[in-house]
């Protein structure tokens, strides 16, 4: 990959994340001032009742999801252009380049699998439960 | 002479055949005002340690041979003025960033080596009319402004041994190198920005340059290479986006008579 589109695919999700973590933030730490996307009202963002109800929401899968890759990407990119610039980064780019590849992808496919699994599990919950 | 201070001079002294590390020599040197380091460093060599040694060659900063780090800046030793550095001690190293051939005298080799890749000369898509040109490629004064402090480089190597990604990445372009893309790119008669292209956006090429703006800080032609690397940087972007459009020069057969205005 060229160097500008790196860097430039690392500034959009930089952009990204703060509108992401912004809504995170939202959601989540900020229900007492803001209180919006609170679905148990009664109950904290966190409390797991609110936690299951937001992650069997397909339209919160994709928002992790989205949120995860840019996560990923932005922390990756990060971290192997720091470590290229030290002496053993310098002689051993590829194996860096690889590691950091690896990594990422493989936490994207884990983060992946676990939004979509929650999903699924949550729906199963809610049908033991009768929901 | 009343108006004589002395003041003591230490110099990092290192000669690789000869020394397995590094030491500090001190020297008195009696110091005029108005007087240079390079004349310090002089009166050293006449009075104190013939085997001093550095570089220099015109004494009015123009060939920037005499680069070196004086209380801990870079620049040239023939235009820093002793008392304009200090009154009490003056610190001499070679210039970071660079092996060091012998005491004050750094290797810039590898500089020039990057300075070549980015193919530091006008190219023109068509060579056979730049090479055998019917007439002249006209360039306007604000033409010419785009790129004209950039052009006043003197390859002293200065700004690369200020530059903190120099400092960790000794495979990094550096601003000497790049701040001359910019220059070439700037040219409304250059169209070499497609052969330039893979130097610069390659790993440890223009962007990873963290604008850290010292080499702008220690230049002492005025050049500004942060900036050539930051609208080098904005060319390279629009690029990706297949947005850069550059409107060149073309050949004015007529002398005198413009045929392109803009070249931005």
């Amino acid at each position: 990959m060229r160097q500008s589109t790196g860097w430039t695919l690392h500034l959009i999700t930089g952009l990204a994340l703060l509108i992401l973590l912004g809504t995170h933030m939202i959601i989540m730490h900020l229900d007492d001032v803001i209180g919006v996307g609170n679905i148990n009202p009664d109950k904290k963002p966190v409390d797991w009742e609110n936690v299951t109800a937001r992650g069997k929401q397909i339209t919160m899968m994709f928002f992790y999801i989205i949120f995860l890759g840019c996560a990923l990407y932005h922390a990756c990119f990060g971290s192997r252009t720091i470590l290229l610039e030290t002496d053993f980064g310098a002689n051993n780019k590829q194996l860096i380049t690889a590691i950091v590849v690896i990594l990422g992808f493989g936490l994207f496919i884990f983060g992946t699998a676990a939004a979509i699994k929650f999903v699924d599990i949550s729906q199963a919950g809610m049908m033991v439960m009768g929901g | 002479m009343a108006d004589t201070r002395k003041i003591p001079f230490t110099i990092l002294r290192f000669n690789p055949e000869t020394d397995t590390k590094h030491r500090f020599d001190t020297f008195i040197v009696d110091v005029l005002p108005g007087m240079t380091v390079l004349e310090g460093l002089h009166q050293i060599k006449a009075r104190h340690d013939a085997t001093l040694a550095w570089r220099y060659s015109c004494r009015m900063g123009v060939c920037g041979s005499c680069g070196m780090l004086i209380n801990g800046r870079a620049t040239l030793a023939c235009n820093t003025q002793i008392l304009d550095v200090s009154p009490i001690a003056i610190a001499i190293a070679p210039l970071p960033n660079f092996p060091i051939i012998k005491d004050l005298v750094p290797d810039l080799d590898s500089m020039f080596q990057k300075h070549r890749e980015i193919k530091p000369w006008i190219i023109r898509e068509n060579s056979i009319e730049q090479n055998t040109a019917k007439g002249e490629f006209y360039q306007s004064p604000e033409q010419l402004v785009e790129y004209l402090q950039f052009s006043y480089c003197i390859k002293c190597g200065c700004c690369m041994a200020a530059c903190p990604t120099m400092a960790t990445d000794a495979q990094y372009l550096g601003p000497q190198p790049l701040a001359q893309a910019y220059r070439y790119e700037a040219d409304s008669r250059d169209q070499g920005f497609n052969a330039r292209k893979p130097v610069l956006d390659r790993d440890s090429g223009l962007f990873s340059c963290h604008y850290g703006s010292e080499c702008s800080v220690v230049c002492p032609k005025g050049v500004d290479p942060a900036k050539a690397i930051q609208l080098m940087k904005r060319r390279m972007l629009l690029d990706l986006f297949h947005l850069y459009r550059k409107k060149n020069a073309e050949l004015c057969p007529d002398q005198g008579k413009p045929s392109a205005q803009d070249g931005s």
